[in-house]
């Protein structure tokens, strides 16, 4: 059977990642009587959900070949006004934090395409204002978030959190959009040979700038789900989500070179390290341990990585 | 270019235009003299002294991150905040604030960054994990290490001599500054002369051309994020004897000002370009700015801001300027 179709593409490269999903699953119901409870369960689709939203955004800017540091402070930012004003104006409140999103993604990528800047500084240039702005509405964590969001975030309908299954939605529509559509593919081949795909007619700057924009309302999506488990703004909610959406990206399968990978395998990502992390806590690991673990698992997973394409390598009569 | 004839006797004009870091050392002159004008006093020499100081802070690891960047091929160190806080929590926890435990206080700090650094290398070299991820994981595991070791609360002193080393004027230029600007010279001249420095520009510029001349590139990729680690630890130990005690509060942000002020200097991302010069002036600038700010009463919020769009406005000058030059 040839495996060769996007979809099925997708499929493979996510499959490893579903699979030590899985595996931590298993190990945690062994581990912690408390693990498997269907709250528990419950608890952790709440606290992966901004996380999980956050790593979708993040890889339609990997594959563009690019990086997105701005994506944890566009979720400051977001719970700082939602904090601030949601209470009274909640539409125009959620409004107003969509729009931010795509702007900021609007400003990174014609930074990155128009301007030539690397888009490790673009975005850091962008996260760096963006926090500014963060504490400029809000100095230090409070006022109170809408009802319209926190109600949604802490819904449970036994062990599965319907918040967790707007994430699996919006995996699928990525999933289509860049998969199904010629959107995608161009998507895919600007990430993969940015040269070879403007030789051959596609507007790969503009494609670029697109994905950008689609990341920043994702962002913004991670933003108000942020807010809503939160239920009050905090300058620096996002801080450490940039970092953690980066490494779920990766232990997804998703390259850095740009145009591999997927949006399937980064949710895999964000719930095997939302997995991980609930273990830990409920085993009593010393929440310093956690990184330590964290950055092992990442590094684990990219020198797998690096094992299987270099023995594909092997296979194929190339050695290195 | 058209209009080749009329332009000879501005040579000496283009050329010093033409220099990669001219623009950033023209924004840091106007910077420093509009400010002088506001706050009279900010150019004396003992003030001048005090942002050299605070610059040296930084200026050390920035030169370790130029020396990675200078690699190209998405070469980054993330490690250098948590190698800086790492080194501060070690020397005072083990040298207690007494003169006769620097020494094994100074060698655990030295090992341990040169573990971290050797680890990144590797990782990138041999196991060739994109250094994004590679560093960012030593990262997270040193910043983790240090937590699990002082649970949340550094404790422990350096000792006075040490301090004094780092803060006491030799005219009007504080020893950290001394010994920044001192190393910095040396590194210069290695990069300059020195078999290893034109090693890792060529393997930087054009990694093929360099591996056919002989090159190792994991050698010189090693020797980078070692050297890296190594300077960070520098601004540890600067860090430490300014204040006096460990500090566990910036990590993240210290990373993010050596790659500030790296880039500021003109240190492209695609390697085998950046100079010691124009990284000493980034981080300079990066420091002027910071202190305008702070005499215009500007609250963090406002700096922050500020400290993102001159990122991004200045970046935009250098591409334009290349696009212009080509």
């Amino acid at each position: 059977m040839q495996w060769n179709s996007p979809w099925q593409r997708a499929v493979l490269t996510a499959l490893p990642s579903f699979i030590a999903l899985v595996v931590a699953l298993f190990v945690g119901a062994l581990l912690s009587r408390t693990f498997a409870e269907a709250q528990n369960l419950g608890n952790i689709g709440i606290q992966v959900t901004p996380l999980a939203f956050a790593a979708l955004a993040e890889t339609m800017v990997i594959l563009t070949g690019g990086i997105d540091l701005s994506v944890g402070s566009v979720i400051s930012v977001a719970t700082t006004i939602l904090g601030v004003s949601s209470v009274q104006h909640p539409w125009a409140a959620i409004a107003a934090v969509v729009l931010l999103g795509a702007a900021v993604g609007l400003v990174n990528g014609i930074g990155v395409t128009r301007f030539q800047i690397p888009p490790l500084i673009m975005t850091l240039g962008t996260m760096t204002l963006l926090s500014g702005m963060a504490l400029l509405i809000l100095q230090s964590p409070g006022g109170t978030v809408t009802p319209v969001l926190t109600s949604v975030m802490y819904l449970v309908a036994g062990a599965v959190s319907p918040a967790l299954g707007v994430v699996v939605l919006a995996t699928a529509v990525l999933g289509w959009l860049t998969l199904g559509t010629r959107w995608g593919l161009r998507l895919y081949a600007s990430g993969a040979a940015p040269q070879a795909a403007g030789a051959i007619g596609i507007p790969v700057d503009r494609i670029i700038v697109q994905a950008y924009v689609v990341a920043g309302l994702v962002a913004a999506l991670a933003g108000l789900a942020m807010a809503g488990t939160l239920g009050s703004g905090d300058p620096n909610a996002g801080n450490l989500v940039t970092l953690n959406a980066i490494a779920a990206v990766v232990l997804g399968g998703t390259s850095f070179a740009g145009g591999r990978g997927g949006v399937l395998g980064s949710l895999a990502g964000a719930l095997l390290l939302g997995v991980v992390a609930n273990l830990l806590n409920q085993t009593g690991v010393n929440p310093s341990a956690q990184l330590v673990v964290e950055g092992a698992i990442v590094l684990a997973a990219v020198i797998l990585q690096r094992l299987r394409s270099y023995l594909a390598g092997v296979r194929a009569g190339f050695p290195l | 270019m058209t209009t080749e004839l009329p332009r000879q006797p501005f040579r000496v004009l283009r050329a010093v235009l033409r220099a990669s870091d001219s623009v950033m050392y023209a924004v840091l002159l106007l910077a420093a003299l509009v400010t002088n004008a506001i706050s009279p006093g900010f150019l004396a020499l003992g003030h001048i002294g005090d942002l050299l100081l605070e610059a040296s802070l930084v200026g050390f690891s920035a030169l370790g991150e130029m020396l990675v960047l200078l690699l190209g091929d998405g070469n980054i160190d993330l490690s250098v905040g948590p190698v800086i806080i790492l080194t501060s929590v070690v020397v005072s926890a083990v040298s207690q604030g007494q003169v006769h435990l620097l020494l094994p206080a100074l060698l655990l700090a030295t090992l341990l960054s040169g573990v971290v650094g050797l680890l990144n290398g590797i990782g990138v070299a041999v196991l060739r994990v994109p250094p994004l991820i590679m560093t960012l994981a030593t990262a997270s595991m040193t910043e983790g290490g240090y937590f699990l070791y002082t649970r949340g609360f550094a404790s422990g002193s350096t000792p006075t001599n040490f301090n004094n080393l780092w803060i006491t004027r030799v005219g009007f230029l504080p020893g950290s500054a001394l010994i920044w600007l001192a190393l910095a010279l040396l590194l210069a001249a290695w990069l300059h002369w020195g078999k290893g420095g034109r090693e890792l520009y060529l393997a930087g510029a054009n990694p093929k051309a360099a591996r056919i001349t002989g090159i190792s590139l994991s050698l010189v990729t090693i020797r980078s994020y070692v050297l890296s680690a190594l300077l960070a630890m520098l601004s540890g130990l600067a860090l430490t004897g300014y204040i006096g005690l460990p500090t566990m509060d910036y990590g993240t942000n210290e990373t993010m000002a050596a790659i500030a002020a790296a880039v500021l200097g003109g240190t492209t991302f695609e390697g085998g370009r950046g100079t010691v010069r124009g990284v000493v002036g980034g981080t300079l600038l990066l420091t002027v700015l910071q202190a305008i700010l702070t005499i215009l009463n500007v609250s963090d919020a406002g700096k922050l801001m500020l400290d993102g769009m001159v990122i991004i406005a200045v970046m935009v000058a250098y591409q334009w300027r290349v696009h212009k030059t080509r």
